[in-house]
């Protein structure tokens, strides 16, 4: 690369410029690399009741995961629905607890890069 | 106890760098700074019917008794990560998993509050929060003025969510003093007027989460609120720590108490065996003394390790006093 470069760059300085230049792309191209690879995975999710009807006002929240998670819990919607932000890859656990079923916990693996992982809560009474 | 004025002639410095406060109201509409000690006395509010805490530094529940850990057990037990290094969120959740000791945290110790009209039980808020997705959450606030009840930041901004249309400060926020299932002895204020620092909105960093919410009515003046203060390390590190919330593992909008020695602290952060579950951040992490509760750390973050909480350090403390109303 380097050679095919002096052979067509003659002067010192075209050189020069060239090889910043490939160095802010490679900068560039770590960079967004690094905010790609940092946006959170979405956790999305659809609580069903025993008839398999959405539940809404479901209490979804993290029990555990591979790092300190905000402790509030999110409403499902009028459709059974919600989504929780995975700051990290690994393994969540979600817990879900509505009136009038038993509490239930679900396991959900986020892998590295994944950008929404599905999960169904089936409640039980 | 009736509220008391602390006096001080030295005039509060406004904190700067990611302690900086910031509003999702006008710069025109946003209070300015008042004087201020290194505590703030609580109020015990309008016919207060007080329960007294216990000697032990907790409060005083039918059922509960407190889990004694022994002090030398504790280091071996816990190695607070040392995030004072952190620059946001996005380094603390994408790097590799911070160094806590993996620890069990035991049977759940949590009693449920039912005199929740009385203080200091009437002090802590259920929340109802509606996020600029429209999507709902829970969480928990607690009284430190007429107007003003503290909580996380992340309760009042959402940031790094990844959601569309989701991060930012949320559209509002139903405060339910006292509640206890659906019974409201205070009634529902709803608001829309909050307070965080830019460590938090710019940054998304854990060790600024801390916020507040402001309503529109002095409804403090009758729950009363907890006092707060700046404490050293080995002050906490002899606490017994409180935390009451409204967890959403547990009945709709019920009130559950727990409490354990203090773990470890940092600069910036509490670490402690507390039991919460969702729906607990923004809780007061307190301690009682002269039969008084005084908050030293906004509870955020729960794990199956450890459980945290924003420590009230002086710049935090300063914003406190600024956002009291």
């Amino acid at each position: 690369m380097i050679t095919w470069l002096h052979g067509k760059l003659r002067n010192s300085w075209q050189l020069y410029i060239a090889g910043g230049c490939l160095a802010v792309a490679a900068c560039l191209s770590i960079f967004l690399g690094t905010i790609m690879s940092n946006k959170p995975s979405i956790i999305s999710g659809l609580v069903l009741n025993p008839k398999e009807q959405p539940v809404a006002d479901a209490r979804v929240y993290f029990v555990d995961g591979p790092v300190l998670l905000p402790d509030v819990a999110i409403l499902t919607n009028s459709n059974g629905r919600f989504s929780l932000t995975a700051p990290a890859a690994g393994t969540y656990q979600i817990g879900c607890t509505v009136e009038g079923f038993t509490p239930t916990t679900v396991t959900v693996n986020v892998t590295s890069g994944q950008q929404d992982t599905q999960v169904q809560i089936r409640l039980r009474r | 106890m009736a509220a008391k004025r602390t006096r001080s002639k030295k005039r509060e410095s406004k904190p700067t760098g990611e302690h900086a406060p910031v509003s999702n109201l006008p710069k025109e509409a946003r209070p300015s700074l008042v004087k201020a000690a290194l505590s703030k006395p609580p109020s015990e509010g309008t016919n207060p019917k007080t329960v007294q805490p216990r000697k032990e530094g907790i409060e005083a529940v039918k059922g509960y008794k407190l889990r004694e850990v022994r002090e030398e057990t504790l280091s071996e037990l816990y190695a607070a990560p040392d995030t004072s290094n952190l620059r946001d969120i996005a380094e603390a959740s994408f790097g590799p998993p911070p160094p806590v000791a993996e620890i069990v945290h035991g049977p759940d110790d949590r009693v449920k509050i039912t005199n929740t009209a009385v203080y200091p039980w009437r002090v802590h808020a259920s929340l109802l929060i509606i996020a600029r997705d429209g999507s709902r959450w829970i969480g928990t606030a607690w009284f430190i003025g007429p107007h003003t009840l503290m909580t996380a930041g992340h309760v009042v901004y959402i940031k790094n969510s990844g959601v569309a249309g989701r991060d930012g400060w949320v559209r509002s926020i139903d405060v339910m003093p006292g509640r206890n299932g659906n019974s409201l002895p205070y009634g529902t204020v709803t608001s829309s007027n909050f307070r965080s620092v830019t460590g938090w909105t710019n940054n998304g960093n854990q060790n600024y989460d801390y916020g507040a919410i402001i309503i529109p009515t002095n409804l403090g003046n009758t729950t009363g609120w907890l006092g707060f203060g700046v404490y050293t390390d080995a002050v906490l590190l002899n606490s017994v720590g409180n935390i009451s919330g409204y967890p959403g593992d547990k009945p709709t909008g019920t009130q559950w108490y727990d409490a354990h020695r203090i773990a470890t602290v940092n600069s910036r952060k509490v670490y402690y065996d507390i039991d919460t579950a969702g729906g607990q951040s923004g809780s007061a992490v307190y301690r009682i003394t002269n039969k008084g509760r005084y908050a030293f750390a906004i509870h955020a973050y729960g794990g199956a390790t450890t459980n945290s909480g924003t420590r009230i350090v002086k710049p935090v403390y300063d914003n406190m006093v600024a956002w009291k109303a």
